[in-house]
This record gives C-alpha cells, sequence and structure tokens, in this order.
C-alpha cells in the first residue's frame, strides 16, 4: 500500500497508529526517513541530520555498520528465523561471545525480541528463586513499558495513568545507599538498578555505589539485577558499567547497543550458581521462562556481528575517550549559559544538558534540529528540568562532536535572546500542551491537515 | 553448512552450557541453517516439515529481496524523522480488518502485542483488576501471557490483577464473572478446548458481547494461535458475530522473517487511553522499524494478491480428501476436523498415551513438526504452504501411525499369547 505524499504518511500516522505523534510531526514539520549512514540520517528531501539521540543510545555501532549489514545479508539470505525445536549457530556462538565478554560466571542466556520483555522475565526468575516478594526499584528508572514491566516501572508518569500493578514494591533514590537500606530490611526479592539512570534524569552514580549494593545484597540474599539495556555495550565508557567497580551482578540485562541497528533484540544473562539455584527451587517452572521470537536466527548473527565489531574496535575504550571530549564542550557551554543550562552530566558517551526546563529543552532541540543535529530529547512535560541527552554512535569522529558543539552554541546563543520569563511562560504552556485542541494548535500554526486516505 | 563431528559437539556443549535447560531439547540431533516454505534444512541435509509454527513460510524470495535492499538503508529506525514503511502498515491493517478496526499498535511479536492489548484496557479502567479468559487460551510469554496461561500463580503474586478462568461451556458462570470489577474479557478466536479447533459458540460470543457492553469491559480477540488465512478468512475474526474491541493479530505478519507483532483496535477506544496524551506513554524503542513493517506490508500483501485464502481452501479440500482415501484403504482409526486449514486428528483409543507420544517423536525423527495434546494432533501449516509439503507431511504422519499401530498389535498379541 504505498503513500505517495508526505501529507497521506501524516494523515495514516494519524487516523491508523498515533494521533498525538502525527500531531507532533505536523508542528514540528517533520520529514520523511530515507536512509541513515554513521552518524548521519538522512531525510526523502535531501537534508541530513548528525544523530546525537540513536534512538535513546541503539546505533551503538553506527548507522549502517557494514560488518553488521553483511551479517544481516547472510543471515536474511538462509534462515532468519527461529525455528521450532532445532538450535541455530549464531544463537550458539552469540551465547558463548556474550558470556566471554561478561564477568564471572554470568553464563546461562535468554533471548528476548525487547528490553521489556527481558526485564519481566528477569522478574519472573526472581520471583522463582525467592520465597520472598518484594522487590525494591530506583525512583524515575526505566525497564519497558509492556504491562509486567509497568508494574516495576520507576518513571512514575508512564506508570501512574494505569493504576496499581503490583504488591511488595518499593521505590527508593537513585544513589542513596541508606534508603536502600531501609527498603530491602532483612531482604527482598531482588534490588533492580540501572549503573547509570538513564532517560531524562541521566543521572551518573556516587563511587562505590554498586559495590555497596552487591554487599547488602550478599547479606540479605537479596538477588541484584542490573539493568544494562542503555549503559552495556560501550555506551557509559566501559563495555558494561558494572566494569567500573567490578561488580558481578545475579542477573543482567542488555539490548539496545546489542541490536547491531539491524534487529529488535534483548539478552538476559545469568549467573551459573544463580541459574543451578534456580533449577533446585520449588517454584521453579521452565514455561515461566519461555521467550518468543528473540533467539531467531537473524537477531543472534547481528547482535553477534555487533558484539564482535564493538569489542574489535574497542569501542567502549573509544566511548570514554570522545565521552571526555564532549562532556568538557558541554561544561563549557554549560557555564555560558547558567540561566539556561542547569548542568552538563555524563559517563561516556552518555552525556546530557540539565536544563532551565521543558520550554527550554523543546527550543533547544528544534534549533538544533533546523541546524542538522539531532539531540535526545525526553519528550516529558512532567519534568521540572529534564536533561536533553546527547548519545551518538560510539563510532562518531571528533569532527562530528565539535559540529555537535557548534550547533548547540548557535542555539544557546539564539535562545539567549529570548527574556526568560517567556521562557518560564512557554514552560507553562508545554506542560498543559496535551490540554489544548488539536484545531486550535493547527490554527496558531497555519496548518491545514488533509483526510484523502479511503478505507 | 559443513559441521563436522568434533565441531558439532563443540555446538552441543555451548547449548549445555549456555542455553537455559528448558531449550535443550532444541538440538536433538539437528541445527537448522536454512529454511524454504514449509521445510528446514538441517546442517547433515536433512528436511524437516514444519506444520507446528504456523507462520508465514520461510524465507519468502519477493520479502527476502525487498528486505535485502532495505538494508542498504535503514534497518531500524533513528525515530526522529517520519516511517514511510510504518504509515503504510497500519494503512494496509486498516483497509483489510473487520469493519471497526482501524488503528493499530505495532510492536515486536504477538506476545507482546496480547500485553499491550490488556495495557490498553487497564489504561481504560486503572481502578479495575480483574481479567476475564476463556480457558485454555494460548497465550504470550510475557508476564501477562503466562496469568492468563494458568501459570505461575504463586510466583506472580505480587501482581495485581486477577486472572478468573471460565470454561467456554459455562455461559452462566461468564455472565456473572464480567462484573463492574472486570476489565476486559479475553479469548482464542479458534480455541480447541474440545480437542478439534473451533469458533466459541454463537451463544456465548452473543453472552460475552452484551455483558462486556454492560459494564464497558473490553473484548479481546486472540488470534495469536488463529491468525491470517488459515482460519479460512484473511482475518479470523471476519467469522465471529460481533466485532471484538481488540484483535491481537496473528504471527504470520512477521512474514517468517522479522520479529513483529500488532493489535488493532477501535479508534475511540484507542482515543480514551492515548489519544491526545503523550506520545511515549506506549511503544518501545524497537516497535515498528522500517524493516518489520516493510516485511509486514509485503506479507499482507502477498496474501490478499495471491489469494491465499483460496488456497488454503483448496488445500485444505485436497488435504481432506487424502486423509480420506488413506484411512479406507488402510483402515486407520483415526477422525479429524479442519477448521479452515488448521488440521486436528485424533487418534482413537486403540493407542496408549506412551505410544501416543512416541508416535509424536516418531513424527519429528522423521521430519515431521506437528502438536499434541492427549489423542489429538495439529497441523499448522505456513501460508505459503504447497500441495506436496502438505501430501508429504501427512504421509509421514499416516506411515508414523501405521507403524505405532502395528508396534500395538504386536505388543498385544505378545501380551495374549
Amino acid at each position: 500500500m504505498k503513500l505517495e505524499k508526505k501529507e497521506q504518511v501524516i494523515e495514516a500516522c494519524e487516523r491508523f497508529w498515533s494521533p498525538s505523534a502525527a500531531l507532533l510531526y505536523r508542528l514540528s514539520h517533520k520529514t520523511l526517513e530515507s536512509h541513515a549512514k554513521g552518524s548521519w540520517v538522512f531525510d526523502e528531501e535531501g537534508e541530513r541530520y548528525l544523530d546525537f539521540a540513536c534512538s535513546y543510545g541503539v546505533f551503538v555501532v553506527g548507522h549502517g555498520n557494514p560488518e553488521v549489514k553483511q551479517a544481516a545479508r547472510e543471515q536474511l539470505s538462509t534462515m532468519a528465523a527461529k525455528v521450532p525445536g532445532l538450535a541455530n549457530v549464531p544463537m550458539l556462538k552469540l551465547m558463548r561471545e556474550l558470556s566471554a565478554s561478561l564477568p564471572a560466571d554470568l553464563e546461562r542466556c535468554w533471548f528476548t525480541s525487547t528490553g521489556a520483555e527481558a526485564c519481566e522475565l528477569a522478574v519472573r526468575a526472581a520471583f522463582m528463586l525467592q520465597q520472598r516478594k518484594k522487590l525494591v526499584v530506583i525512583e524515575n528508572s526505566y525497564h519497558g513499558k509492556t504491562l509486567g514491566a509497568l508494574g516495576f516501572l520507576g518513571q512514575s508518569a508512564h506508570r501512574l495513568p494505569f493504576g496499581k500493578l503490583m504488591r511488595d514494591i518499593e521505590y527508593v533514590a537513585f544513589g542513596d545507599v541508606e534508603a536502600l537500606e531501609r527498603a530491602v530490611g532483612d531482604g527482598a526479592a531482588a534490588v533492580l538498578v540501572e549503573p547509570v539512570l538513564g532517560g531524562p534524569f541521566l543521572q551518573v552514580a556516587p563511587a562505590g555505589y554498586l559495590t555497596k549494593i552487591r554487599q547488602l545484597c550478599d547479606q540479605t540474599q537479596t538477588l541484584m539485577i542490573t539493568d544494562e539495556i542503555q549503559t552495556g555495550l560501550g555506551r557509559a565508557g566501559r563495555l558494561y558499567a558494572i566494569d567500573y567497580e567490578k561488580v558481578v551482578p545475579d542477573m543482567t540485562l542488555l539490548s539496545k547497543g546489542l541490536t547491531g541497528g539491524y534487529s529488535p533484540f534483548a539478552a538476559l544473562v545469568m549467573r551459573q550458581k544463580t541459574y543451578q539455584n534456580l533449577l533446585d527451587s520449588e517454584l521453579y517452572d521452565a514455561r515461566l521462562l519461555r521467550t518468543s521470537n528473540g533467539a531467531s536466527a537473524y537477531s543472534c548473527a547481528v547482535a553477534l556481528a555487533a558484539l564482535r565489531f564493538i569489542k574489535n574496535n574497542k569501542l567502549a575504550e573509544r566511548s570514554a575517550l570522545l565521552g571526555e571530549r564532549l562532556l568538557t564542550g558541554l561544561k563549557r557551554i554549560a557555564s555560558r549559559y547558567p540561566d539556561l543550562i542547569v548542568e552538563a552530566r555524563g559517563i561516556g558517551l552518555m552525556t546530557g544538558l540539565k536544563l532551565r526546563n521543558s520550554a527550554v529543552e523543546s527550543a533547544v532541540s528544534i534549533i538544533m534540529n533546523k541546524e542538522g543535529v539531532h539531540t535526545g530529547h525526553s519528550l516529558n512535560e512532567s519534568i521540572d528540568q529534564p536533561i536533553l541527552r546527547f548519545y551518538p554512535p560510539l563510532t562518531v569522529s571528533e569532527d562530528e562532536i565539535d559540529f555537535c558543539l557548534d550547533k548547540l552554541e548557535l542555539a544557546m546563543s539564539k535562545l539567549a535572546k529570548r527574556p526568560l520569563w517567556l521562557l518560564d511562560l512557554f514552560d507553562k504552556l508545554a506542560r498543559r500542551q496535551y490540554k489544548i485542541p488539536p484545531r486550535i494548535l493547527y490554527k496558531l500554526s497555519g496548518i491545514k491537515p488533509s483526510r484523502s486516505l479511503a478505507l | 553448512m559443513n559441521i563436522d563431528q568434533a565441531r558439532e559437539q563443540e555446538l552441543y556443549q555451548l547449548l549445555l552450557k549456555h542455553a537455559p535447560s528448558s531449550e535443550h531439547h532444541l538440538w536433538q540431533s539437528n541445527l537448522s541453517v536454512s529454511a524454504c516454505s514449509s521445510v528446514i534444512y538441517s546442517h547433515r541435509g536433512e528436511q524437516i516439515l514444519d506444520f507446528r509454527s504456523g507462520g508465514f513460510g520461510y524465507q519468502h524470495a519477493a520479502i527476502v529481496e525487498k528486505l535485502d535492499r532495505q538494508l542498504d538503508k535503514v534497518g531500524l529506525s533513528s525515530r526522529l524523522l517520519i516511517s514511510r514503511y510504518l504509515a503504510e502498515l497500519v494503512y494496509s491493517l486498516a483497509k483489510t480488518a473487520p469493519e471497526g478496526l482501524e488503528l493499530s499498535y505495532i510492536c515486536n511479536s504477538s506476545g507482546e502485542a496480547f500485553e499491550g492489548a490488556i495495557k490498553l484496557a487497564k489504561g481504560l479502567h486503572p481502578e479495575r483488576n480483574k481479567i476475564v479468559v476463556i480457558a485454555d487460551i494460548e497465550a504470550s510469554t510475557l508476564t501477562y501471557g503466562c496469568l492468563l496461561r494458568g501459570l505461575g500463580a504463586q510466583v506472580l503474586s505480587s501482581y495485581e490483577i486477577e486472572v478468573v478462568s471460565v470454561d467456554d461451556s459455562n455461559v452462566d458462570q461468564l455472565r456473572s464473572t464480567i462484573d463492574e470489577q472486570c476489565l476486559c474479557v479475553v479469548f482464542d478466536v479458534l480455541n480447541r478446548r474440545q480437542g478439534h479447533y473451533q469458533l466459541p459458540s454463537p451463544y456465548l460470543q452473543t453472552c460475552m458481547r452484551e455483558r462486556a457492553a454492560q459494564v464497558g469491559a473490553l473484548t479481546i480477540a486472540s488470534e495469536s494461535s488463529s491468525g491470517f488465512v488459515v482460519a479460512g478468512s484473511l482475518y479470523a475474526s471476519e467469522q465471529l458475530n460481533f466485532v471484538p474491541d481488540v484483535v491481537v493479530l496473528g504471527k504470520q505478519i512477521d512474514a517468517s522473517l522479522m520479529p513483529l507483532g500488532a493489535y488493532i483496535t477501535k479508534t475511540s477506544i484507542n482515543d480514551k487511553v492515548y489519544g491526545r496524551k503523550n506520545p511515549t506513554l506506549h511503544g518501545s524503542t524497537t516497535a515498528a522499524n522500517p524493516l518489520a513493517c516493510l516485511a509486514g506490508c509485503a506479507a499482507l500483501a502477498l496474501m490478499q494478491q495471491e489469494n491465499y485464502v483460496g488456497h488454503h481452501r483448496s488445500m485444505a479440500k485436497m488435504a481432506d480428501a487424502y486423509l480420506a482415501a488413506r484411512r479406507k484403504q488402510f483402515c486407520l482409526p483415526i477422525n479429524w476436523h479442519f477448521q479452515g486449514s488448521l488440521l486436528s486428528l485424533q487418534v482413537q483409543e486403540c493407542l496408549s498415551p506412551p505410544q501416543l507420544q512416541e508416535l509424536e517423536l516418531s513424527c519429528e525423527r522423521h521430519g515431521l513438526l506437528i502438536e499434541r495434546s492427549t489423542s489429538y494432533f495439529y497441523f499448522k501449516p505456513m501460508l505459503t504452504v504447497s500441495e506436496s509439503e502438505w501430501v508429504a507431511a501427512l504421509d509421514i504422519f499416516l506411515s508414523c501411525l501405521k507403524r505405532e499401530l502395528s508396534n500395538s498389535n504386536t505388543a498385544t498379541r505378545e501380551f495374549e499369547a
């Protein structure tokens, strides 16, 4: 069903997919994605954009990575699917290499299509392993939005509209060890933690945080689950963020970087000794640990190629090195615009700017977009001071980082000409944006949506 | 693929060391290395007919070619520009789905779609905490899928939502269970509770629809076990006497190539939950990516352009005649039922449970993957199935059955002697 015109594409999105996303497309004059290469994304009108959003961290190996693409092409030509009752070679090789890349006996692998599915799986395994039911989770953490994962999502703005979903769950502030100790008490089923708090809250853990969690978990026989879906595979400057403190969790979760940019994919990796306990558990039921089509030969082949590329090209080290350059640049700009930028923060190539308010975040993002740079906009109007993320591919060049910083400087200088009271007023409007009827927004912006698609 | 014995052993050790033990059956004696339509080829060159997974059909050349070209553009989307492929897929679904179902949620598996449908119901009624499910649903592998299949009640007791399973023959219980606490009623469009594949009875459908409407609960129909085409119509839900509020689409939409799942619902329902809200309230990082949407569009187009529904009707007719002829020729103790082209075949009382299990394993050893529940054997053909694949599958099954019957007779004679 070929759609010829851009307006038809947006109309289809509006009527048959997500009216609110389509409204944003129209208001922000978004164009159609054509192709992507390296750090750049191209639209159908021939414009190019430097991608410092990377779908919140997916394109670790860059867009259209030739080695990953070759692996994708080869597997696609023979057998893409996971077939019932038979293993496939890419799956087995990936299990071996993924385990070898992780510390200690983190060796038992489950593959799923999404990070949320892997998170759900880890929590089900934890409940089987433990007689306890209490789950301790970090406030504002992100573990996916499937209904099962939503039950323990730290970002309340996404969770609360769906009512109460889980009992025996306690949320504690990131980095607060004392609060964590109180929450765990004599022991919980598991502590679920992102080594670097991601999403629009980007927060690097205080030194020793993960070690203290590990000690607390050991003392109370609580399972430690690390969600490295964003931080893993080099994004945070080490192959895994747990490597900073040489901590070994009982289970760890990986996804974004592992997709190679060519397939939805995620992994849950469990320690062998934890797995043995699981098998010995009275509550063990293998049917609760089945997964969907995650271990398809295609997805595994792509993930294997991505993992090899990351290791062979030392992308984690590169992330640490170039992250310094990017963060230094962000801090330099932040110091020049203290009224607009609260702080520049990050680790590796997982960096961001904490901004005055949502309106400033939107304005910077829009100006940068016009200047040809994509940034990771939080799209979360409920946060007072959101973080605008800068997550480039780990293959990014120094010149590309400088290009991004130049455009950011330009955006900030433009914005600094506006009176602060106006930005604060816009922020109040932005917080109420979903209460404004689309027809008024269209009228204000002079857009006339058409309706031409017939059913 | 050339894999010598030493390499084979090495790979097997990897499976034992790294895969969960529930997956160890995966190995058997073969690794899958390539596939085409209903046939999987092992590393030893053996052919295995897949009548178990009921997907689109492996490695459809035209779709593979399209995806191969797409690899040079983008795989996953940057998500900051608009995806043409997503728009084309949702438009195709809206054009073909039963009337009134227009708005799709696209994700990475039918399991995720299933859970998304329940999330929609929960978003509509955040204060409610009960799901009514028609028993023996073939739900997903995600958490709520497990709960709906009756698994892990103790393990998953932290989850607030209560699942109440109702027997499809007990309409009175269904009526009383769907109350003001119920957020949705979930059912398989085709279930096989009574052995053979069947639609819910018209009376049950009417009761479910009326009672759910009275209390404002959503009706969620899962096509994940029936799906596109094989039930005898493009969407299995077309055969219901009402349009459900949400239909979880069959796995065939993924073209047996890319992770993809979807549900489709009424615009008015989606508007109440997600309409004028932050678009990030629902969705995932990699969902609705260009490769998967392209595969979905191509699969849906082929189903229509090549009249897969007609093809499957004629395949079922042919297979039915073939079975009838063989039963008569060899006096086989079997009966069967086709729902569309989904075959449920019952072996009558002459084989014991261990012999029935041996029959299933024997089929696997001879290169046929099917499903079994008690004395019923289920054949779920791929959409691209050919007449020769159907005949080969039936031949393998019937020859294994004859061998098992012969062993059984010998054992009986020996016992009597």
